[in-house]
C-alpha cells in the first residue's frame, strides 16, 4: 500500500500543464489527512478546509496552517458566519455553527444550528452541496443510504425509511429547516452564479443518467424518485408512481423530472463529479471568465461550462479545460488574486488527497470558448482566430439518455446532425452553423479534431457537449 | 511519466461500473451435480474486500461457492496453494498489462488452483471445486489490479478457523495525549449498536465516555485505549468507530434524567462547548435547559448535570451501572434532588465506576 502511495505521490509531483502552474500546498504535519471535504475563503483571504477525519484547518494567506476546529462528524461544507471567528459547518447529522469566543483561533462552541433530516449513521448518507446565498440562508443536500431495498428498485442507494433523504433543503437565518426539491441521488456540490441561481452537482447512478449539473429552485423535482416519499409539494405522488407497472413508472417519472443544464457524459468527462464554481476572476484564470468551473474526483480532469437561458431555463455546453490538474478535485474556491485552490479528497474512489493552487500561466488554450443555441443551429465562439472552417471540420451527433434504474444509462436515438452552413465571422473570432436535424431533449456532441487556429494551432481538447434541452423558437 | 502499473490500474478503471454479460453460468462440472457445501461470498460496497475473509469446509468435501458482486466494480476470486503469496500473484496480476483483462487478470503460475472469471458489478459466478482431504489453509484474493492489497480470505479446510483478536493496535487509532479529544461518529458500542448521534470524548489519564446526542445522555463509558477510526478513515468510511478500551457504561435506550417539563417533549441537543477541550454539553427538555458535562476522579467518571426552570431532577439509573452520589449507593437506582426554590436552579454530580 505504502509503495503506491509513493507512486501516486510521484505521478502527483510530476503534474505540468501547459496553461496552467499546478502547485501542491503541503500540510506541514505528515500526519494531518488532508481529505478535503469543505473548503471556502475566510474573512483574511486565506482558506478554510473541513477533512475527512472531523477537523477544521485554516491556512493564512502567508501559508501558516491552524488547527480551528475537530472532532466533527464527515463535516462536508463549510461558508463563514457573520461574526469573525464564525463559521457554519455541515456535518452528517447537522448543520452547526462554530465560533471562536475567546479569540484564541480555534472554536470554542460547537452550536447545534439545525437539524431536520434522519440520519442512522449508513456510511452512504452524506450530507453535501453545501451553500449559503446572500440573504444568509443555507442550502444542502442530502444522500440516499446504501441499500438494495429500495421502493422504487434503484441500485445501491435508496431513502429506505429514513426521513429527507433525498431532499435538497433550506435553512434559514434562523435556524428553521425546510425543503427545496426533491430527487437528489448523491449531490456533491452547488454554487450560485451571479444572477443568484442554484447549480447543483450530482452524481451517476439509477435515475441519474450520467453526472450532472442542475439548476435548483423551491418545488423542483429533480430525478431520483426516492426523495418524492418525503416531498411535501407532491403528496402522494410517490404512491402513485410506485402503484404503476415498472416501466410505465419509469416513463412517467422521465415526463415529469427536471432536465439538468449540463449531462457530464459519463467515462468521457470523468466518472465522479465534484463541486463546481463560477470563474469570478475577470480573466485572471484564462479566457474563460464567468464560466461554470466543474471539479471532477476519480478522474484527471477540471472541467468548463458556458450556460444559456433558453426560454427561461438554463441549458449550455460542457468543455475540457486541464487534464492535467490531479486527481481527487472536489472543491474548487477562487481566491480575489485569480488562484483556484482544489480540495481534493479521494476516499474510497480514487485517488488524490490535499490542497492545490493553480494559476493560469497567461498562454491561451485554443478551443470553442462558447457554443450557443441560436434559431438555426449554433454559435461557436473562439479562444483564438481561426481563418477557415467548412462544414466537415466541427462534427456533430446527438443522442439521449434511457432513462432507467439500472446504474448505467444507455444512449438511445444516436444520429448524425448535418451541417449545412458555416459562416465564418470576419475577424475569425466565432461561427455560426446551420444544422438539420436538432431536437429538444437531447445531448448534442461536437466533435473538432479538425479545428485548427489561423496561425495552424490545433485544438488540446476535440469535445464538447451541449445539452439541448430546449429549442430556441 | 506515467509508471506501468498506473497505466494498467487506469485500464482496470476504464471498466468499472460496466454492465457486460460475462457471468460464470451455473452448470455444475461432472461430479458435481450434487455438493456437500454451498458457501455464499460477496463484496462489502464499502471497500474493496470479501465480505467473508474466512471460510470453513471439511476435508475431501465438494464445495459450490456462488460469489455475488454487489459492489461497483468488477471482481475475480483467485484460490491459491496452501502458503502462497496473494501479493505475489496480484502483483503477477498487474504485470499482466493490457492483456490482463482479456485473461482475467490469471496470471501464468502453479500457485492458483481454483479461480473465478472476472464477475462484473450485480453479476454472480459460482466455483466448484473439491476441498483437498488433509487439514490446510489456501488464501484466497482477488488479482484485479488495486483489489489483491485489501480483498483476500482464508480457506481452513478440516479445521475450525482461528478467530481474530480485537484489533489491539491500529493505524487509524485516535490517541489522547494531554488533552481531551473530542470525536463525532457513528459509534459502534458493544451489546448496544450503532449510536449514529454519538460524540465520544477521550480524556487524558484513559477515562473515555460517549454522549448521544439523539437522546441527550450518557450512552458509554470504557477505560483504556480511545477509538478506533478505521471505520470511518480508511475506504469510503463513515461506518463509525469502534471502541478500543474495555467498557464499563453502556446505555442503549434507559431514559436517566426526569423533571417537570415545560413545554414537555424530547430532549434536545443544542450543542457543545469546550472548556479547555472538555465539552459541555448543552440540551432543553422543553424550557428546561440542562448542561451535562464529565470528568475523571480517582477512576471513577463523574457527571455533572446543571438544569434550570425546574423544581426538581430525578437521575434513574441504567440498572447494571455501578453509579453512586457522594459515595452513596442509590435507593432502588434512584436519585431525586429538588431545585433552588429562588431560581428554580440545580446542580448535581452522579459518580459512575468501573
Amino acid at each position: 500500500m505504502r509503495i503506491l502511495y509513493i507512486l501516486i505521490i510521484l505521478i502527483f509531483s510530476v503534474n505540468a500543464d501547459d496553461y496552467f502552474k499546478v502547485e501542491e500546498l503541503k500540510h506541514p504535519d505528515k500526519n494531518v489527512a488532508l481529505e478535503i471535504g469543505g473548503m471556502c475563503l475566510d474573512k483574511k483571504g486565506g482558506l478554510m478546509m473541513t477533512t475527512r477525519r472531523g477537523e477544521v484547518w485554516n491556512r493564512s494567506s502567508d501559508g501558516k496552517w491552524t488547527l480551528y476546529a475537530h472532532g466533527l462528524q464527515e463535516p462536508l461544507g463549510i461558508r463563514p458566519g457573520w461574526s469573525e471567528g464564525e463559521y457554519y459547518v455541515l456535518q452528517r447529522p447537522e448543520l452547526s455553527r462554530l465560533l471562536d469566543e475567546d479569540n484564541d483561533g480555534t472554536a470554542d462552541l460547537y452550536d447545534s444550528f439545525a437539524k431536520g433530516w434522519g440520519f442512522t449513521g449508513n456510511y452512504h448518507s452524506y450530507a453535501m452541496a453545501f451553500a449559503m446565498d446572500k440573504q444568509g440562508n443555507f442550502f444542502g443536500g442530502l444522500g440516499l443510504p446504501f441499500s438494495t431495498k429500495g421502493k422504487f428498485k434503484g441500485k445501491w442507494l435508496a431513502t429506505i425509511g429514513i426521513p429527507e433523504r433525498g431532499m435538497f433543503w433550506k435553512v434559514d437565518p434562523t435556524g428553521e429547516y425546510s425543503q427545496v426539491a426533491s430527487g437528489v441521488r448523491e449531490p456533491v456540490g452547488s454554487a450560485f452564479n451571479k444572477e443568484g441561481d442554484l447549480f447543483v452537482s450530482d452524481t451517476q447512478g439509477s435515475f441519474i443518467c450520467t453526472n450532472w449539473i442542475i439548476h435548483v429552485k423551491q418545488g423542483d423535482f429533480l430525478g431520483h424518485p426516492d426523495g418524492l416519499m418525503w416531498d411535501k409539494s407532491r403528496p402522494g405522488l410517490a404512491d402513485k408512481l410506485l402503484a404503476m407497472p415498472d416501466d410505465k413508472r419509469l416513463e412517467e417519472i422521465d415526463k415529469i423530472r427536471k432536465r439538468p443544464v449540463l449531462y457530464i457524459p459519463y467515462r468521457k468527462m470523468g466518472s465522479s463529479v465534484g463541486g463546481l464554481t463560477f470563474d469570478t476572476t475577470e480573466g485572471k484564470f484564462g479566457p474563460f471568465a464567468g464560466q461554470m468551473i466543474i471539479a471532477e474526483v476519480i478522474e484527471d480532469l477540471l472541467m468548463r461550462a458556458n450556460i444559456e437561458k433558453v426560454d427561461g431555463e438554463y441549458q449550455g455546453a460542457l468543455f475540457q479545460l486541464s487534464r492535467k490538474i490531479g486527481k481527487g478535485g472536489l472543491r474548487p474556491v477562487f481566491a480575489k488574486d485569480g488562484s483556484l485552490y482544489l480540495g481534493k479528497t479521494a476516499r474510497g474512489w480514487g485517488h488524490g488527497s490535499g490542497l492545490s493552487k493553480i494559476n493560469w500561466n497567461g498562454k491561451v488554450l485554443f478551443d470553442i470558448k462558447e457554443i450557443k443555441i441560436n434559431k438555426t443551429g449554433f454559435r461557436l465562439n473562439f479562444t483564438k482566430k481561426v481563418s477557415s472552417l467548412d462544414a466537415s471540420t466541427v462534427k456533430l451527433d446527438s443522442f439521449r439518455y434511457k432513462f432507467t434504474n439500472g446504474y448505467t444509462s444507455p444512449y438511445i436515438d444516436k444520429k448524425v446532425l448535418k451541417v449545412t452552413n458555416v459562416k465564418l465571422d470576419a475577424d475569425g473570432m466565432g461561427a455560426d452553423l446551420t444544422v438539420e436535424g436538432m431536437a429538444a431533449d437531447t445531448v448534442v456532441h461536437f466533435s473538432y479534431k479538425g479545428l485548427k487556429s489561423s496561425d495552424d494551432e490545433k485544438t488540446v481538447f476535440h469535445d464538447a457537449w451541449y445539452t439541448l434541452n430546449r429549442l430556441l423558437k | 511519466m506515467r509508471n506501468l502499473p498506473f497505466r494498467i490500474l487506469g485500464f482496470a478503471i476504464s471498466f468499472l461500473f460496466i454492465s457486460s454479460s460475462l457471468v460464470a453460468e451455473d452448470k455444475p462440472p461432472a461430479g458435481f451435480e450434487k455438493v456437500d457445501v454451498t458457501i455464499k461470498l460477496g463484496t462489502l460496497h464499502t471497500d474493496i474486500r470479501f465480505d467473508k475473509e474466512v471460510l470453513e469446509v471439511m476435508a475431501g468435501q465438494k464445495v459450490k461457492i456462488i460469489f455475488k458482486n454487489e459492489s461497483e466494480m468488477p471482481h475475480n476470486m483467485v484460490i491459491l496453494k496452501r502458503g502462497a503469496s496473494t501479493k505475489s500473484i496480484g502483483d503477477k496480476a498487474l504485470m499482466m498489462g493490457a492483456e490482463g483483462l482479456a485473461k482475467g487478470y490469471i496470471p501464468e503460475t502453479d500457485k492458483i488452483l481454483w479461480h473465478l472469471p472476472i464477475v462484473m458489478p450485480g453479476k454472480s459466478g459460482v466455483l466448484y471445486f473439491k476441498a483437498p482431504d488433509k487439514k490446510t489453509i489456501l488464501p484466497f484474493v482477488c488479482t484485479i489490479p488495486g483489489h489483491y492489497m485489501k480483498m483476500v480470505g482464508k480457506i481452513y479446510v478440516g479445521q475450525k478457523a482461528k478467530k481474530p483478536a480485537a484489533p489491539k493496535t491500529s493505524a487509524f487509532e485516535i490517541k489522547i495525549t494531554d488533552k481531551p479529544y473530542v470525536y463525532r461518529t457513528g459509534l459502534n458500542i458493544p451489546g448496544v449498536g450503532k449510536k449514529a448521534y454519538s460524540i465520544a470524548v477521550g480524556l487524558p489519564g484513559g477515562m473515555n465516555f460517549s454522549f448521544d446526542a439523539d437522546n441527550c445522555q450518557l450512552s458509554a463509558a470504557w477505560t483504556g485505549k480511545f477509538l478506533d477510526a478505521r471505520k470511518d478513515w480508511d475506504g469510503r468510511g463513515g461506518n463509525g468507530a469502534q471502541i478500543m478500551g474495555k467498557v464499563f457504561y453502556k446505555n442503549k435506550d434507559h431514559k436517566t434524567l426526569y423533571f417537570p417539563v415545560k413545554g414537555g417533549g424530547k430532549p434536545v441537543f443544542r450543542g457543545y462547548r469546550l472548556y479547555k477541550g472538555n465539552p459541555v454539553f448543552i440540551c432543553y427538555v422543553g424550557a428546561n435547559k440542562m448542561n451535562i458535562s464529565f470528568r475523571e476522579e480517582n477512576g471513577k467518571l463523574i457527571q455533572k448535570i446543571a438544569v434550570w426552570n425546574t423544581q426538581y431532577v430525578t437521575y434513574l439509573a441504567e440498572p447494571k451501572s455501578k453509579v453512586t452520589v457522594g459515595g452513596e449507593k442509590l435507593v432502588n437506582g434512584e436519585y431525586t434532588k429538588p431545585a433552588r426554590p429562588s431560581d428554580g436552579m440545580l446542580i448535581f454530580e452522579v459518580e459512575i465506576a468501573p
